[in-house]
C-alpha cells in the first residue's frame, strides 16, 4: 500500500502527506489559494497521520498562545523611566 | 493626557518629546521585556537591555525612516542587542541548527514515517505545568527560533511584522516559525503523551 500510494495520489492530484507539511503553517493561518487550501483539506479529512500531526501542531500553537503572561519585575516601567530621565531622554 | 494604549504620536516621537517617548515606555515596556527575557533567558539582562533599547531607539531616532511601524522598528533594536548580549557571553542554547533539523518529520514516498497521535486535550487540561513545560521548551530551542516564536505565537504579531522585526524575508520567516513550531511539537509531545 506504502508503494502504490504514491501513484494513486499522483493519479488523482492529491497532495501527498509531505507537502501538506510543508504548507501547515499556511493551511492553518489560512494563507493558501481556496483551491489548494481545498485539496489540503480533503486530504486532511482521510489521513489520519496528517490529522494527528495537524492536531498537534495546532495544539503546539495553542499553547504558546497560552503562554504569553509572566510575572514583570516590580516597577519595570518606573526604573526604565528613571534610567532614561538620568540620561536626559524623559522628563 | 495620553493614555497607556492610545495610538502613538510618532511626529512628537521623531521631534524627540519627552511625554510622548515616556508614553513609548509605558506602553511597549511589558510586551518589549517578555520578548528580550525570552531570547536571552535573563531577567537582570532582560530589563538592563530593554532601558538600553529605549535609550538607542532615543539617540537614533533620525535613522527612522517611517518605512515600517514605530515599535516594529523598536522591536529591531531590542532584539538585535538580545541576540549581540548572547554573542558576547558566549551563551549556547541547549539544541543548535543540527538538533532542530532532526526533529522535523521523516517522510517517505510522500507519507510520515512515524504516525503522531492525537493529543489528549483532558491530558492536556489536566497537565499543572503546562507553561512551564512549554517555556522549558521554547528554551532548549537556538535563539532565532526562540524569537520567532516569541514574536509570532505568543506576542501574536502579524508574520510580515515579524519578518520586519527580524530583518528576513517573509518566506524565510514562515519557514523558520515552521520549523520552530515542528520542533516545539516533538519536545512537547513525549510531556503531554502519557
Amino acid at each position: 500500500m506504502r508503494l502504490v500510494a504514491p501513484l494513486m495520489r499522483k493519479m488523482m492530484d492529491e497532495p501527498s502527506c509531505q507537502e501538506v507539511n510543508q504548507f501547515l503553517a499556511d493551511y492553518v493561518e489560512d494563507n493558501l489559494d481556496a483551491d489548494v487550501s481545498d485539496r489540503y483539506r480533503k486530504h486532511v479529512a482521510h489521513c489520519d497521520c496528517c490529522k494527528a500531526y495537524l492536531d498537534q501542531y495546532q495544539g503546539t500553537i495553542d499553547l504558546l498562545h497560552d503562554c504569553r503572561n509572566c510575572d514583570l519585575p516590580d516597577d519595570l516601567v518606573e526604573h526604565t523611566l528613571e534610567f532614561l530621565k538620568e540620561r536626559g531622554v524623559t522628563a | 493626557m495620553s493614555q497607556p494604549g492610545d495610538p502613538l504620536d510618532v511626529d512628537a516621537l521623531l521631534a524627540g518629546d519627552a511625554t510622548a517617548f515616556e508614553q513609548l515606555v509605558r506602553q511597549e515596556s511589558p510586551r518589549l521585556f517578555r520578548v528580550i527575557n525570552r531570547v536571552v533567558n535573563d531577567e537582570d539582562e532582560a530589563e538592563s537591555l530593554m532601558q538600553e533599547t529605549f535609550l538607542q531607539a532615543y539617540q537614533r531616532l533620525d535613522t527612522f525612516r517611517r518605512e515600517s511601524k514605530f515599535t516594529t522598528w523598536l522591536y529591531a533594536i531590542g532584539i538585535n542587542l538580545a541576540r549581540g548580549s548572547l554573542r558576547k557571553s558566549k551563551r549556547l542554547s541547549p539544541l543548535d541548527e543540527a538538533a532542530v533539523e532532526r526533529m522535523q518529520p521523516d517522510f517517505s514516498g510522500g507519507m510520515y514515517v512515524d504516525q503522531a497521535e492525537s493529543w489528549n486535550p483532558h491530558r492536556l487540561a489536566e497537565l499543572s505545568q503546562r507553561r512551564e513545560l512549554v517555556h522549558q521548551a521554547i528554551a532548549q530551542l537556538p535563539d532565532d527560533y526562540r524569537a520567532i516564536v516569541t514574536l509570532r505565537d505568543i506576542e501574536e504579531l502579524p508574520t510580515d511584522e515579524v519578518a520586519r522585526i527580524l530583518e528576513i524575508s517573509n518566506g524565510a520567516a514562515r519557514v523558520r516559525l515552521h520549523r520552530a513550531r515542528q520542533a516545539l511539537r516533538k519536545l512537547l509531545d513525549s510531556h503531554i503523551r502519557p
